[in-house]
């Protein structure tokens, strides 16, 4: 299962010019790469991003995953293609405040049926060591350990593809190491980890990357 | 999604109290507004049911004291000869026929029950030649008792055997005294009594014994006239007590006397009657103005309140969502599709509707029990209690509820994931 863009365009048109968010860009992913994208900030590596989640529409260009466009899905099956292959993490991690760990690892089972869900909840909580957290709020929680949680829900519905958004922007670097060791773990199980980042110690930790300038690959 | 709802419900406490005493305020309203308008519909009825006892019961003591205050206003019936021309009896004032005085006895013994007290007369104009001076002279044995009757005070005393009683003015023209001894178609009277001025033709009459008059008008055993006094009975029944005189006496012809005092008796009792139903009828009136006015009231208050609690209710959940703008763009993002959004904004509207539904009915209900004074009692309970109030107010709220979080729900259902995200 392949991700493959071919002339990926997002355009944004303003009263005085066109922005070229991205602008025209091709590459391929394959089942177990880790694949770093960096650049300068406002570079369009976000964009990217949502673009490859089925989450922006591109202005050209097609997104493929396992030969699937998903814009040329209607949104129900969108989402539910979504739901079923990707996970995502964030640099806010997007916690919701009200729910437990637990059930915050356990959001995705409400968009699509998850098999053996308590016991998938219960390995992930073992895995990133948050067992006595399990019925805490985001808001105890260390910055450390919310980005486990959001890790533990990117993958609690064992997703083929992990899209992240400069994960460890706000993390120590123990803790950073834990969330790359984390995509290195699953990209080396034969998963795609696609990572946006402008971290050093993150792009050396992908098994590749490609550089974006202004909306173009360097 | 339940568990969802109801950890955000918790979660969110202000807001959650907020929209919910907004909603329970609003049915608060409803309920009270509903019971206090039964409540007052079911006084009024309460307060005319006991009114109208009462004056069921003012009605038959006031009979009673009618009776008694109105007794003297009774009416006369006169009783006369079958054969005398009424024309000349109205001209002259007194019968030119003649009947047998034993009719009074006859009548005495029968048991009439609508004339109290019966005086026979023998009344006639004559010229008292002694003094040269035409009179009515009358000729009155007082009253015969009405045997099955308990005996009455007589309304007319007889004149004494020998004695004379003068109207005024013919002792006044006559120069007669009391206890002065006068000459009558040559028998002697002494005078007992002059009466005072009457302003009619008793001041010209001359009364003695029913015996001595036959005597000196050679009527014996003759009267032209028996005069029925007091009879206890409405004008409007002159027709049975004449019906029943006539059965005694064939012989005879009845004239009522003195219509207005039956009359009067008569409109006396109406007016009272009317008076009381006037009053019940401005108690009622007053209280149909106040039901109105209560009802004016309420078609303005419940559906401005109604109105508001929804504005609230529906700024509380734009709120809301711009609180969960990432809550939503992450469950969109996990694969939530906008249907679910909308569920997950309805289905709190529809709780918070249903809680507070609830929680202002009883409320509603028992607080204005408790404070209104309006007792929850059966008929209160038939509408307040009733199906139809229970599903509008129970089932309704909720829609309401929802209607007013649409708007918010839909702007949430169309937030793009993408902005969202992007822009953290």
């Amino acid at each position: 299962m392949s991700i493959i863009i071919k002339n990926l365009k997002k355009y944004y048109p303003t009263k005085k010019n066109l922005v070229k968010a991205v602008d025209d860009i091709s590459f391929d992913v394959k089942p177990g790469d880790f694949l770093a994208i960096h650049g300068a900030s406002g570079c369009g590596k976000s964009t990217l991003l949502l673009m490859l989640g089925g989450l922006l529409h591109p202005t050209g260009g097609t997104v493929d995953i396992k030969d699937v466009n998903p814009y040329k899905l209607s949104n129900k099956a969108c989402a539910a293609f979504r739901t079923e292959n990707i996970g995502f993490v964030f640099q806010q991690f997007h916690l919701i405040p009200y729910l437990d760990i637990r059930d915050n690892i356990m959001v995705p089972a409400l968009a699509s049926y998850i098999e053996d869900l308590n016991m998938k909840v219960d390995e992930s909580l073992e895995k990133f060591n948050l067992l006595e957290r399990a019925h805490h709020k985001p808001s105890t929680l260390s910055i450390g350990e919310q980005q486990r949680v959001a890790m533990a829900r990117a993958l609690i519905n064992s997703p083929k593809i992990i899209l992240a958004d400069e994960p460890t922007g706000n993390l120590d670097p123990d803790n950073s190491e834990i969330v790359l060791n984390t995509f290195k773990e699953f990209a080396n199980q034969g998963g795609i980890v696609i990572m946006v980042t402008h971290e050093k110690s993150a792009i050396n930790a992908a098994f590749s990357n490609i550089a974006l300038d202004k909306g173009k690959l360097k | 999604m339940l568990h969802l709802i109801l950890k955000e419900l918790f979660y969110r406490k202000t807001s959650t109290l907020l929209s919910f005493i907004s909603i329970a305020l609003a049915v608060t309203c409803l309920v009270s507004a509903l019971s206090l308008l039964e409540g007052h519909k079911v006084l009024t009825d309460d307060i005319f049911q006991k009114a109208k006892t009462k004056q069921i019961e003012i009605m038959t003591k006031a009979e009673d004291k009618y009776r008694i205050s109105t007794k003297d206003l009774g009416f006369n019936v006169l009783i006369l000869p079958k054969a005398q021309n009424l024309s000349n009896f109205y001209a002259d004032d007194f019968a030119s026929k003649y009947m047998p005085e034993k009719f009074v006895e006859t009548l005495a013994n029968n048991r009439i029950v609508t004339v109290r007290h019966l005086l026979p007369s023998l009344k006639q104009k004559i010229n008292w030649t002694e003094m040269k001076q035409t009179i009515i002279l009358v000729g009155t044995r007082g009253e015969v008792p009405v045997i099955h009757k308990n005996p009455k005070k007589p309304l007319q005393q007889p004149v004494e055997d020998g004695h004379i009683v003068l109207g005024f003015q013919l002792a006044k023209d006559l120069n007669l005294k009391k206890d002065q001894t006068v000459t009558l178609l040559g028998e002697e009277f002494n005078i007992s009594l002059i009466h005072s001025p009457r302003g009619n033709k008793d001041d010209i009459t001359a009364w003695i014994p029913l015996a001595a008059s036959q005597k000196i008008l050679n009527k014996p055993k003759l009267i032209n006239a028996i005069l029925a006094l007091e009879c206890k009975c409405a004008w409007a029944d002159i027709e049975k007590v004449k019906k029943e005189l006539e059965k005694i006496l064939p012989e005879t012809q009845i004239i009522g006397m003195e219509r207005r005092k039956a009359k009067t008796r008569k409109e006396i009792r109406t007016t009272a009657e009317l008076l009381t139903k006037n009053s019940i009828k401005d108690i009622l009136e007053n209280r149909k103005n106040q039901e109105l006015a209560l009802q004016s009231f309420a078609n303005i208050l419940i559906p401005l309140v109604m109105l508001t609690c929804c504005i609230w209710i529906g700024f509380l959940a734009m709120t809301n969502v711009r609180d969960r703008k990432y809550e939503i763009g992450l469950l969109k993002a996990l694969g939530l599709l906008s249907e679910d959004i909308i569920l997950l904004f309805v289905g709190k509207a529809f709780l918070l509707g249903f809680i507070g539904s609830v929680f202002g009915f009883v409320i509603g209900a028992f607080g204005t029990s408790f404070f209104g004074g309006i007792t929850i009692d059966s008929d209160i309970n038939n509408v307040v209690f009733s199906g139809k109030t229970i599903f509008l107010i129970i089932f309704l709220t909720p829609f309401l509820s929802i209607l007013a979080s649409w708007i918010p729900a839909i702007y949430a259902a169309k937030e793009d994931p993408a902005e969202i995200l992007r822009g953290e």
